[in-house]
């Protein structure tokens, strides 16, 4: 008998849990302000109706149909596809071995808050006191704080799975709440410093000329793809755990929409805080604009150190907003992964659990944790966006749309649904999400080897190249091997 | 903040959180687990 959500509130939390994580808070705001302002939010709704939402139901209906994590589900819907489940189940390993380490800075971070420890200098405190930064192509020595903050981490996520999906739901429910009201928090804070008005205007004043221009367009599919967890089979398993007759579509609108919104209010607390800290430094918002690493752990921190009263409070709000985000996405990772073994296989589902935290705990402390951690953490998760998820969602759409008929899912969807959903599906499925995906997957390909990436040693790239290969070749050969 | 910010605010609050709603109000008739 299979595991099942406690409620439908459960799941839309645990799948909004999925889907909201690091990137919500520090990528969105960051893409936008680059990619036109105000104006990109055009192309990214866009995005959202025609490859989002389609992708997302999707994901849901094969989870809830097959009633199977990716493996098992791609089997069912034909067995010779099996390794494109076994393909996302890889990649999601590969993610879930980097991602608790950010989730540990974010922790480190959150006691450095409480006596700003990174002085007047956060740039230099992240690089060269915090991190100790070599070179690539040296690991060097593992970071004793990196170290015990990864065990905590860890300690937290095996926590969060190991007494089933029902109790996984109520924690994640808890934690999205948590959520909510922290980010309420740093708005609220970040809209009442002075300046914060200049930073909104930098974040929503659209520049509607940039929409001529195809790669605005691009990142805004890329965003929408990358932000609400797709082909990572996170939303497969979440959903295969739904109770017959359950719904998909406004499900799927929820989850979504729900995703979106958070990056949008997100938004807000950074660029108001940005705007403060531009006002203070007598700078443009565009000299202090930063996304990603930089926008965590050096220009935030910047700013909290300069706030007029209780920086300490808000630097710690905001690491363990970062820090829940890290988590509640880290579990969704590590569950498709154990439960593929334990469909396929018949495994002990606890078993696998234990082995692959404990084995996740061992590389990330043997790589990701050291002084080289962080650009070798920089590149695979590289590698695994690019290549392996744009890779498993074109292909996923190519199964259904193609070896599979769309219109057969469409009906079963409908069946369930509390929102109908007509031709229009059909279509994202079969050209519009596969061309963008196909595009966004044939240009990063040819930018790699034409020019790199971050300026990283090209041997750097082949062993990122190499992973992918490597766990391509895994998935077919675990095709292969004699079913449960 | 210019007009068109303004603008994109509300273009902004309208799909997401508007959208969210009507999507939360449809949810809300269904009983049970679902």
């Amino acid at each position: 008998m299979r595991e099942r959500w406690g409620s439908r509130l459960a799941f839309i939390m645990a799948s909004l849990g999925c889907a909201v994580g690091l990137g919500n808070i520090w990528r969105f705001p960051y893409m936008c302000y680059t990619n036109g302002g105000g104006a990109f939010l055009i192309p990214y709704f866009i995005a959202l109706l025609t490859a989002g939402i389609p992708l997302m139901i999707l994901e849901f209906a094969v989870g809830r149909k097959t009633q199977g994590s990716p493996p098992l589900a791609y089997y069912k819907v034909n067995p010779k596809t099996e390794w494109l489940g076994w393909f996302a189940n890889f990649g999601v390993m590969l993610i879930f071995f980097y991602y608790p380490v950010i989730m540990a800075w974010c922790l480190d971070y959150l006691f450095y808050s409480i006596k700003l420890q990174w002085g007047a200098d956060p740039e230099n405190f992240f690089n060269w006191s915090f991190l100790r930064k070599t070179h690539p192509l040296i690991l060097g020595g593992l970071r004793p704080q990196v170290f015990i903050a990864l065990i905590i981490s860890w300690g937290l996520i095996y926590l969060s799975l190991f007494k089933g999906i029902k109790r996984l739901g109520q924690i994640v429910t808890y934690l999205m709440v948590v959520m909510w009201i922290l980010i309420t928090i740093m708005v609220i804070r970040g809209l009442t410093l002075r300046g914060s008005i200049e930073g909104l205007k930098f974040y929503l004043t659209p520049r509607f000329s940039v929409l001529k221009d195809p790669k605005v367009w691009l990142a805004a599919y890329g965003q929408i793809f990358f932000t609400l967890s797709l082909a990572m089979g996170s939303m497969i398993v979440y959903s295969s755990y739904l109770p017959e007759r359950s719904d998909i579509t406004n499900n799927a609108f929820i989850v979504s929409l729900g995703n979106c919104g958070f990056s949008f209010f997100a938004g807000f607390a950074v660029f108001s805080t940005l705007g403060y800290l531009a006002t203070l430094r007598g700078c443009e918002v565009k000299d202090v604009v930063s996304g990603g690493f930089g926008l965590a752990f050096v220009t935030y921190p910047s700013a909290i150190s300069k706030l007029p009263f209780g920086a300490p409070v808000f630097g710690v709000l905001f690491f363990l907003l970062l820090f829940i985000a890290g988590l509640t996405s880290a579990v969704s990772q590590v569950e498709p992964f154990t439960a593929g073994f334990s469909d396929r296989f018949g495994y002990n589902k606890n078993k696998v659990l234990a082995l692959a935290c404990g084995s996740a705990f061992l590389i990330a402390s043997a790589v990701f944790s050291r002084q080289g951690g962080f650009y070798w953490l920089d590149i695979i998760d590289y590698f695994v966006c690019f290549f392996v998820i744009t890779l498993v969602g074109l292909i996923e759409c190519i199964v259904i749309g193609y070896v599979s008929k769309p219109s057969e899912w469409r009906k079963y969807i409908n069946e369930v649904s509390e929102i109908k959903i007509g031709v229009w599906w059909d279509i994202c499925i079969k050209i519009i999400t596969p061309v963008i995906l196909g595009v966004l997957f044939i240009l990063q390909v040819i930018n790699t080897i034409k020019n790199g990436y971050g300026g990283y040693p090209s041997s750097c790239l082949w062993v990122g190249f190499g992973v992918v290969c490597a766990i391509l070749i895994a998935s077919f050969l675990l095709m292969r091997v004699r079913r449960a | 903040m210019p007009v068109s910010a303004w603008i994109m605010l509300g273009i902004g609050i309208l799909i997401l959180y508007g959208g969210l709603i009507i999507c939360l109000l449809i949810a809300s008739k269904r009983r049970g687990h679902a």
